[in-house]
């Protein structure tokens, strides 16, 4: 059969999303999604904050046993030759940008541990079991906790 | 008229349990609550006191921790108060909580002319148990 362009050679293959691909394998070392943390308020609300995905490192290889059909009318000033089928490997290491979440539960997790602590301290002076001077220590540091920018 | 002279509160103790009962630390803690009964708001001082000869309240009991500091009470809605007293220098027996009109208050408002002033103070027995001896170090 004689072509009409003029084409220097005309070459068909089968469409590419036939291609036998599924004895690919990948093995990922990291989980995908970010650090998660929950917290309960005293107020009956929950604060939760979770990352964004993290940097991964991935294998993956495989083989293909794709059996290209090939009409080959002409080639000119070229080689062609294979099936397409063969092995494959690689390895991808993906590190994602900007996935800190900045607005985490750090400071509504720290107020609420500092309100239990002051509670319970509070009880223990009055019981006599703590003396003004632990109190006094105590107190401090939850001051500073509060007035920290 | 005299009856508007008259500051009086409560404190609402149980009537039914008059035990206090020391816990694990060197002060007993008495929780309870402090509200108006028929008066004009005011500022009241709680204390504890020793039991005199009569069985009345006596000398105030030093070192005793009252929260909160000032008390102010207005209005029927009542106010926590909770006091630590000191155990150490108390043997077991009867004692007194009593809820008292702040003097200083009272003078300043009448300073300024004669005029007949009541003091109104509130008091509840209660009994101090015994130390557990397991908690005696």
């Amino acid at each position: 059969m004689l072509s009409t362009h003029t084409a220097r050679a005309q070459v068909e293959f089968s469409p590419i999303d036939e291609l036998p691909l599924g004895d690919l394998t990948g093995f990922t070392f990291q989980n995908l999604r970010g650090a998660r943390f929950e917290v309960d308020l005293p107020d009956g609300t929950r604060c939760s904050s979770e990352d964004g995905t993290p940097a991964t490192f991935n294998v993956f290889g495989g083989s293909s046993q794709r059996q290209d059909e090939v009409v080959q009318n002409s080639i000119i000033g070229q080689n062609y030759s294979g099936l397409g089928g063969g092995y494959g490997f690689g390895a991808a290491i993906t590190i994602p940008l900007h996935t800190r979440n900045s607005r985490n539960c750090d400071e509504a997790y720290a107020l609420s541990i500092a309100n239990k602590k002051i509670e319970l301290a509070t009880t223990l002076h009055q019981e006599g079991l703590l003396s003004d001077e632990d109190l006094s220590l105590l107190l401090k540091d939850i001051r500073e906790l509060l007035i920290k920018k | 008229m005299l009856s508007t002279l008259f500051f009086a509160a409560a404190l609402g103790l149980n009537p039914n349990n008059k035990l206090i009962t020391p816990g694990l630390g060197t002060r007993a803690v008495v929780r309870t609550q402090a509200y108006l009964v028929n008066s004009e708001p005011g500022e009241y001082l709680v204390g504890a006191y020793k039991n005199a000869e009569g069985d009345v309240p006596g000398e105030e009991i030093e070192g005793v921790r009252v929260n909160p500091p000032k008390l102010f009470l207005r209005d029927s809605r009542a106010r926590r108060v909770v006091l630590s007293i000191p155990t150490s220098s108390l043997k077991p027996g009867p004692l007194w909580i009593c809820i008292t009109e702040n003097n200083a208050r009272k003078k300043s408002r009448s300073s300024s002319g004669s005029q007949l002033t009541v003091l109104t103070r509130s008091c509840y027995q209660r009994i101090l148990r015994a130390r557990r001896s397991s908690f005696l170090r």
